[in-house]
């Protein structure tokens, strides 16, 4: 049967219906709770769990897709503490309202002001209001969470009525291969999150729950909004084939004049390692070790870090795994690990600072990655926040007695600007380097990249940090060691010209990127590339080098 | 008491979306003076993202921002002067 929706997220996929049931709203007769203030404090408390897991969501969105995409999340946090709804709620405790009532009813309020509106982004939103009462609710045992599909489930396409935004982070990327929904619109977050995750997604397909049976074909069509449920064996064959519209290429690339460039990928578990080996990564260039942490309840030990690392070894295939060891500090805070509060947690304890002092933790994981070392030849170990060579020969110390220590490729980022003046010397103590522009592009133009204040300061191709990048790139061709680039720059189709040509010879990207990533690098002469970046080397102003990365592909092809 | 009030054409493509209205309600939630927003008869607490959201603000929509407290005048040139920046980053 075939119906009709909205394409909202392009790609095909044809699978068995995961039905996720629809969490309705309950019925309340009594809340256990007494009276007036304790449904206060009960609120209070609700509300601090709450600003902990959304920004736990926001650390994970940002780093896994990007601020722009976290900015859902960063408006899920201003409406926990919203005056207008929580004046609301509060309203209602007092005239005597149960808990669970006053919660929902208020919201029911705030989303029917937004329902109400005529712009259909803003009509949208009410789902987010929605969405953080219901993890209020959830966080007091009102309500539960819709229950996903397990990690390592076969492949399915998911089916629901609607999809909040915070479910559609906590989907397993590998397992859902699509995704069909009732209701929602191409600015609904689930929406947007789907298209940066690269899960294709049809929306608004009228009565599609009538129609579904758990664990029955579902084929969806993710640019046209075709859903097809129990489609016939012949169009079967039509959804299983995704005609992307750039071609995968599984082996590594190289550029029109024959230069081999390393397209790698960031992840944070096995799971995106799979996915990225099978879009044609070659390799893993940042695998973010600190979300290892964020998912278990508290500090992963050592055997629980063995089984997370050998299977994102087992995941890449072979190829090459950048682990990147804990990053947290205050400005990337862990439960589990409390920490002194500092006025300015950017400058503060993190990273290798945090790890050098609290090396029990620190040891535990590079124990972990030696004994993963013992087993794979790929294992690549490297360190955040290096500001210079003090660092690299502690921690060169603390692997002095680490078994399988000496089978790690060692690497160091290059974040801390100190760092990248002093990248010739850094090189002669490890084996390869990894620039990280977010952090240092931060770092170089004394700006805070979250700061809403500043965002026309804080820009990943500014003059003074493209001279900086070039002082590394140099050290390394000296050395004749790696220079890698990971952050957000690097995913940018239109600045890898301009990264090529400076000398970057592996980038590092999200999952669903590197596809594009490498079909820019194919269709790039590294020579003309080279004169692109001679020329940005002599930008005078952030201006200047935009204009640079508008030069078409014609332009640098031959 | 101070109050200060200056009306701005919204000249974000799509209005006040995620990105500008949660950095809108945080300049905001910056001043010490309570923070009010009208858009022709529809009013809403600056200070709250639902407040904002709920006022429809599109292309176009001219937004009257009125501060009261001890900083009026200094929310209201800042507010204002932020709304100009979201539009003009905009256009890159």
């Amino acid at each position: 049967m075939s119906f009709a929706g909205v394409g909202v997220s392009p790609g095909r996929a044809c699978a068995p219906a995961f039905v996720l049931d629809p969490g309705g709203t309950g019925v309340w007769a009594e809340d256990h709770l007494e009276g007036p203030p304790e449904r206060h404090r009960a609120l209070d408390g609700a509300l601090e769990v709450c600003r902990g897991e959304i920004d736990e969501l926001i650390a994970m969105t940002t780093s896994r897709l990007g601020a722009d995409a976290a900015a859902i999340f960063k408006a899920h946090r201003l409406i926990v503490d919203d005056p207008e709804w929580l004046e609301a709620v509060r309203g209602r405790i007092d005239a005597g309202a149960l808990f669970p009532v006053a919660v929902s009813e208020a919201a029911e309020q705030m989303a029917g002001l937004l329902r109400s509106l005529s712009d259909e982004y803003l009509r949208e939103r009410a789902d987010d209001v929605l969405d953080v009462a219901h993890r209020v609710l959830v966080n007091l045992g009102f309500a539960q969470n819709r229950l996903m599909p397990d990690p390592g489930h076969p492949s399915v396409v998911l089916v629901a009525r609607d999809l909040a935004p915070s479910d559609a982070m906590e989907l397993p990327a590998d397992v859902v291969a699509g995704i069909a929904t009732e209701m929602g619109t191409r600015t609904s977050h689930a929406a947007i999150l789907a298209r940066q995750l690269g899960i294709p997604a049809v929306c608004g397909v009228a009565r599609l729950l009538e129609a579904v049976t758990p664990g029955g074909l579902v084929a969806i069509d993710g640019e046209t909004g075709e859903c097809d449920v129990d489609p016939n064996p012949a169009t079967v064959n039509h959804y299983r084939i995704d005609v992307r519209a750039v071609e995968i290429r599984m082996d590594p690339v190289a550029t029109l004049d024959g230069i081999e460039i390393k397209v790698m990928a960031n992840a944070a578990n096995y799971t995106e390692v799979g996915r990225a080996a099978s879009l044609g990564a070659d390799g893993v260039g940042l695998f973010r070790t600190e979300f290892l942490f964020h998912t278990g309840c508290g500090l992963e030990d050592e055997e629980g870090q063995v089984r997370a690392y050998l299977a994102a070894l087992e995941a890449s295939g072979g190829r090459p795994v950048t682990f990147r060891t804990m990053d947290v500090g205050g400005d990337k805070p862990l439960s589990g690990l409390p920490m002194d509060p500092e006025t300015n947690p950017f400058l503060g304890v993190r990273g290798i600072r945090l790890s050098l002092r609290r090396s029990e933790i620190f040891r535990t994981q590079l124990r972990a990655l030696g004994r993963v070392a013992l087993e794979f030849d790929s294992v690549r170990v490297m360190f955040p926040m290096i500001s210079g060579l003090e660092e690299v020969r502690q921690v060169r110390q603390v692997l002095e007695d680490v078994p399988g220590a000496d089978r790690f490729e060692l690497g160091a980022m290059i974040e801390v600007p100190s760092a990248a003046l002093l990248a010739d010397e850094i090189l002669d103590e490890v084996d390869f380097v990894s620039v990280g522009t977010n952090d240092l592009a931060q770092y170089v133009l004394a700006a805070d990249r979250t700061n809403p204040m500043l965002g026309e300061l804080y820009h990943e191709l500014h003059p003074g940090l493209l001279r900086i990048l070039a002082t590394v790139v140099a050290a390394g061709r000296r050395h004749d060691k790696p220079v890698g680039l990971c952050g957000e720059i690097a995913g940018d189709v239109r600045a890898v010209p301009l990264l090529v040509g400076m000398g970057f010879r592996s980038l590092s990207v999200a999952p669903p990127l590197v596809p594009h990533v490498k079909a820019r690098i194919v269709a790039l002469s590294a020579r003309r590339a080279g004169e692109l970046a001679t020329v940005a080397a002599r930008a005078r102003t952030v201006v200047e080098v935009e204009a640079l990365l508008s030069v078409g592909e014609e332009g640098l092809a031959q | 008491m101070n109050v200060a009030s200056s009306s701005i054409e919204v000249r974000n493509r799509l209005g006040l979306h995620a990105r500008p209205s949660e950095q809108f309600v945080k300049a905001a939630q910056g001043y010490e003076s309570d923070i009010s927003l009208r858009v022709g008869d529809r009013i809403g607490n600056g200070k709250s993202i639902i407040g904002l959201l709920g006022l429809g603000v599109v292309h176009g929509t001219i937004l009257e921002i009125t501060a009261s407290g001890p900083d009026a005048c200094e929310a209201v040139d800042g507010l204002a002067a932020l709304l100009a920046r979201l539009a003009a980053e905009e256009v890159d």
